[in-house]
């Protein structure tokens, strides 16, 4: 039972190691042909989770726990991390060295990301948090040329690394007052004690380190310059990849060893929804740089995912996890027209956005589907998934949260249809039409056709992501 | 005889620490920093955690510190220019710390002050710990150490192909 | 004099932990600032030791043992992204660090 509820991570770390192996032994030009070989390892893997390479259960004294959904974020994962390898396929020209171990960190940083939706154990939430952390440390800073990677990197590791301190301290003083390192042993300690004193400073170090990850206010300040400065397609993984990953941990531990506390974090995760929210969303109108934009826009998306827990159900979760899943596509959608246009005009300012429909009609359709599912407007992924989390919240009464999230969406769609109308209705820079590649043409179809279809027939995922919520939240 | 050692190497410790931070040549940071760490070590040994004691000197201030000072040797830096300290920073930071410290000594006012019987971290015990229950952290830390190594050697080659 | 107990282990744990931090809130040198991190790291393990022994398990120093290789790969990692920043600057003063902005 032990090790086979870690294949699928085990598979691909193997798959990780393999590209690293054949990057050693491939010519420079022929570099892509791994990113081919990641991507369909990767599929491979996914439906092996689906038909058979699932074991469900607990493990290793009960610091791994395989269930409905942990399986939910482990294909969620591998989802995202197939679309980054694609699109860094399309990246890889701006990459001067080092292109095989792209591949094969990012293919880490998901086994990382695997490993977290399990864990039920403080140590456990520490090494695999830390094996998602370094490897974006690396991938921030990937283009070791160009001062803005750099920038991004040193910012990213040093507020990356106070965060991994406050944690660690968290988790001494949770250790100290219940004497063991695992969720369910926090969990008992509260019901017998109460949360209070070291206990209860321990849980609030813990919740800032994760605050981090999740990148919720006030812990949100690296998210504009690292998304701005760091490689496009690791900006996209940081902002679905990393992000779930956090969503992940925080759902275990409220869920696992909080639960007995629940009044208390119901009242802050709220309080921090609301202000994150309120600031992603008005920090994001002034934005010139797309990027810049998505990292303020990944902020306040935070917000909405919290909502969503904040409302402390299984449904409130489920609508969390729906919303995750749509965030994944729609936002891939818009990182790789990013890509692509980053290749054809050097820069991600949105003034070279302007006039994009006469350039490129299938990029400037597929930024609409992705900024429009984004904003939430039917009927897109985004529209649903924005739509149960509001029922959810309503459902609990909290009027005056579900209010700040309207205030949200009204500015969101501001920005968001700033950039449409700069597409279609502003004359462009140059006429030249912008050339896509036949690969990211593929992915921007695919990507389009799932957003829609989500958004259109909601009923599996919808019964998927509340099957996995009412399984954590009994 | 704990108590009083107790007492050497914990301010010893605070004092090297204090002078890390405010150390204005970064060699001589690194250096104190590696005193403070000694000192931590002899408080691990107080605490009867021998295996840590020796791992605290040989990774932490033997090969950690050793990388630090290599890349301040490297880099070549100056001693900080004097500066007009921002009394807004400083204040800030000498305000965010005090706070912490009196939380915490809040918070632990409370302890039942027990002293209880430990048992010995000897390496045995430890490793008995470390392959048995902790096994699974211990090989996510492999994969962890594998992606170091990878991006510590891709970020700093001069030229890659 | 009071015999020395668990609270005085944690009251010298939380003083390096804030030294740590007012290190990182006022130096501007991101050499310092990470070894700064390392003493908050150090004060974290100290406590840590401390929990162990009077909890009366070692679950403590395997903890402890995570974070110092933990430490160890980060400081790898964090200095060759240092170095490779001054050799594009030729600086390492986070005052600096404006290529970005609004």
């Amino acid at each position: 039972m032990n090790l086979s509820s870690l294949k699928l991570e085990m598979a691909t770390a193997g798959l990780g190691m393999l590209v690293l192996m054949l990057g050693a032994f491939t010519r420079r030009d022929d570099k892509r042909f791994l990113g081919a070989i990641s991507a369909i390892g990767l599929t491979a893997i996914l439906a092996w989770s689906v038909c058979c390479g699932a074991v469900m259960g607990v493990g290793f004294d009960g610091m791994w726990v395989n269930d409905a959904m942990a399986l939910f974020f482990k294909r969620l994962f591998l989802i995202a991390t197939i679309l980054v390898t694609v699109m860094s396929a399309g990246f890889a020209g701006k990459i001067e060295s080092g292109v095989g171990e792209f591949f094969a960190l990012i293919l880490f940083a998901c086994t990382g990301m695997m490993l977290t939706a399990s864990v039920n154990d403080f140590v456990m939430l520490f090494v695999s948090l830390e094996t998602v952390t370094i490897t974006f440390y690396i991938l921030t800073s990937y283009l070791r040329r160009q001062v803005p990677s750099l920038e991004a990197g040193v910012k990213y590791l040093i507020l990356g690394a106070l965060s991994s301190a406050f944690l660690v301290y968290g988790i001494t003083f949770i250790y100290g007052a219940t004497g063991g390192t695992s969720f369910s042993g926090l969990a008992e300690f509260l019901k017998v004690n109460g949360a209070g004193g070291l206990v209860l400073l321990g849980v609030m170090l813990v919740l800032a380190g994760l605050g981090f990850k999740v990148a919720s206010v006030p812990f949100h300040i690296w998210v504009p310059d690292v998304y701005q400065g760091a490689p496009t397609p690791v900006t996209a993984f940081l902002a679905v990849g990393s992000k779930a990953a956090g969503f992940a941990l925080l759902l275990r531990l409220l869920y696992g060893g909080l639960l007995p506390m629940k009044a208390t974090w119901v009242a802050l995760i709220a309080v921090l929804a609301a202000l994150t929210i309120l600031y992603g969303n008005l920090a994001a109108i002034p934005q010139k740089n797309i990027k810049r934009l998505l990292g303020y826009s990944s902020i306040s998306h935070a917000g909405f995912l919290l909502l969503g827990v904040a409302a402390a159900t299984a449904f409130g979760t489920g609508a969390a996890l729906f919303y995750l899943f749509a965030y994944v596509f729609t936002n891939l959608g818009a990182f790789l027209v990013i890509v692509c246009m980053a290749n054809a005009t050097a820069d991600d300012e949105i003034a070279s956005y302007a006039g994009l429909a006469r350039r490129s009609p299938l990029l400037a359709a597929a930024m609409t589907v992705a900024l429009v599912s984004l904003a939430g407007v039917p009927p897109m992924a985004g529209f649903f998934a924005k739509f149960l989390i509001f029922s959810a919240v309503i459902g609990q009464q909290l009027w005056w949260l579900a209010a700040v999230g309207a205030v949200g969406v009204v500015a969101s769609l501001y920005y968001y249809l700033g950039v449409v109308k700069a597409m279609y209705w502003q004359e462009p820079r140059q006429e030249a039409a912008i050339a896509v590649g036949l690969t990211m043409k593929v992915a921007l179809w695919f990507v389009m056709a799932a957003t829609l279809a989500i958004g259109v027939f909601q009923g599996p995922v919808v019964e998927w992501a509340f099957e996995a919520a009412r399984e954590l939240v009994k | 005889m704990h108590d009083q050692l107790f007492w050497f190497f914990s301010i010893a410790m605070l004092l090297s620490g204090l002078l890390v931070i405010l150390s204005r040549n970064p060699v001589n940071s690194a250096m104190f920093l590696v005193v403070a760490m000694c000192f931590m070590a002899g408080l691990f040994v107080l605490l009867e955690a021998h295996f840590l004691a020796i791992i605290q000197i040989l990774v932490y201030a033997g090969a950690v510190m050793v990388l630090f000072l290599f890349v301040i040797m490297f880099l070549d830096l100056k001693a900080e220019r004097r500066r007009r300290f921002r009394i807004l920073t400083f204040g800030g930071g000498i305000i965010v710390a005090a706070a912490f410290m009196v939380k915490v000594h809040d918070v632990v006012e409370d302890m039942p002050l027990v002293a209880a019987k430990g048992v010995a971290g000897t390496t045995e015990a430890v490793g008995r710990l470390l392959f048995t229950r902790y096994l699974l952290p211990f090989e996510v830390a492999s994969l962890l150490l594998l992606v170091a190594v990878v991006g510590v050697v891709l970020l700093s080659k001069r030229d890659l192909k | 004099m009071i015999p020395v107990v668990l609270p005085h282990y944690l009251v010298v744990s939380a003083a390096l932990f804030s030294l740590g931090l007012a290190g990182v809130i006022i130096r501007r040198n991101a050499l310092v600032i990470f070894m700064s991190l390392e003493l908050m790291l150090n004060a974290a393990n100290l406590a840590l030791a401390a929990f162990s022994r009077y909890n009366g398990s070692l679950h403590g120093h395997v903890l402890v043992f995570f974070i110092i290789t933990v430490a160890a790969a980060e400081v790898a990692v964090g200095l060759a992204i240092i170095v490779a920043l001054f050799r594009r600057r030729k600086s390492v003063n986070v005052d600096e660090l404006t290529s970005m902005r609004l």
